[in-house]
């Protein structure tokens, strides 16, 4: 993609986004915008929802980056992705509340998350889906398995070890 | 080494997705204050998952744009203590009972009092005095015509 040729400078495009330099939000949007919004889609499902949810990050974003510079995370991409999915799985707890929708677990290859999830066991897959895409905690997600708290955990832990052997390939 | 078996269990990663626990997340920031070198690794993720996540981009609506910075520029341009922008309507009921009056009528009130009390002294004073003086004055006129009257 094209974009991925432009250099972004984090800590000048931070500094300008504190000072509220609609410039500097506009080239952040158009940046980081649609991987955010692929990202939000996988957890939502629904394009109309996931242009809201992308509308509320970036309202958020723009008006709580300081939280960003002060937090020490490593990278404005981690950060942006982290208040996406957070944003989007609240979302998705709202309309599972109001329509109930039949667990898709098994999405199509369509990103890097749905493509390693698509290879997990069925168990570890649901354990995924259910941490990642659904936002429950860990005792929430035993409970629902009828497992304890710590076989969950030491699932998820090798679930994030077979994450971090995914991505190095 | 224990470094890189902390960093080998998959920690860094579940940080970079959003699902560590609240103690997990303690413990690596915890970790990255003691090792610096874990912030490279932190970044090495991330900068993956943002590599991965540009290139499986998904194009929104071109009209979202223009919604988003609708509503920040709108949200900016209001200062937050701008009170001339709003109008204050008095919701109190109309009480045909009462009057509102400008507070200078309570002064004018209390000296018209004061003045009328004495306006009643001097009069009840003055009338005293001028009962007193026809008084005298009766006295006076028949101890005369008692003296014109004892000649004969």
């Amino acid at each position: 993609m094209q974009q991925a040729a432009v250099h972004i400078d984090e800590y000048i495009i931070t500094e300008r986004l504190i000072a509220g330099d609609p410039v500097a939000q506009e080239l952040v949007y158009d940046y980081y915008g649609p991987a955010l919004y692929s990202i939000i889609l996988q957890v939502v499902g629904d394009t109309a929802t996931a242009e809201d949810v992308l509308a509320r990050t970036f309202i958020h974003v723009f008006k709580n980056v300081v939280v960003f510079r002060d937090t020490g995370s490593a990278t404005l991409f981690g950060w942006l992705m982290r208040m996406a999915r957070e944003q989007a799985v609240k979302e998705a707890a709202i309309m599972e509340e109001s329509e109930s929708n039949g667990d898709d677990i098994m999405k199509h290859d369509s990103n890097l998350l749905q493509r390693f999830a698509n290879k997990l066991p069925e168990e570890s897959r649901t354990i995924f889906h259910l941490c990642y895409y659904k936002g429950l905690p860990k005792e929430a997600v035993a409970r629902m398995l009828g497992a304890q708290p710590d076989e969950v955990m030491a699932k998820l832990k090798d679930i994030m070890v077979a994450f971090r052997k995914f991505l190095g390939e | 080494m224990e470094l890189n078996h902390y960093i080998q269990s998959g920690i860094i990663e579940s940080y970079v997705l959003g699902i560590a626990t609240t103690s997990e997340m303690d413990e690596l920031q915890q970790m990255r204050r003691l090792y610096p070198s874990l912030n490279a690794e932190v970044m090495a993720v991330e900068r993956r998952m943002e590599k991965t996540a540009l290139a499986e981009a998904v194009l929104p609506s071109p009209h979202l744009k223009q919604r988003i910075f609708q509503h920040i520029n709108w949200r900016d341009k209001i200062p937050p203590d701008d009170k001339s922008r709003y109008t204050f309507i008095n919701i109190h009921s109309k009480d045909e009972q009462h009057i509102t009056v400008h507070k200078w009528w309570r002064l004018f009130f209390i000296i018209t009092f004061i003045l009328s009390k004495i306006c009643l002294f001097f009069a009840i004073y003055f009338f005293l005095k001028y009962q007193q003086s026809r008084e005298r004055k009766t006295e006076l006129q028949s101890s005369h015509t008692e003296q014109v009257r004892s000649p004969k």
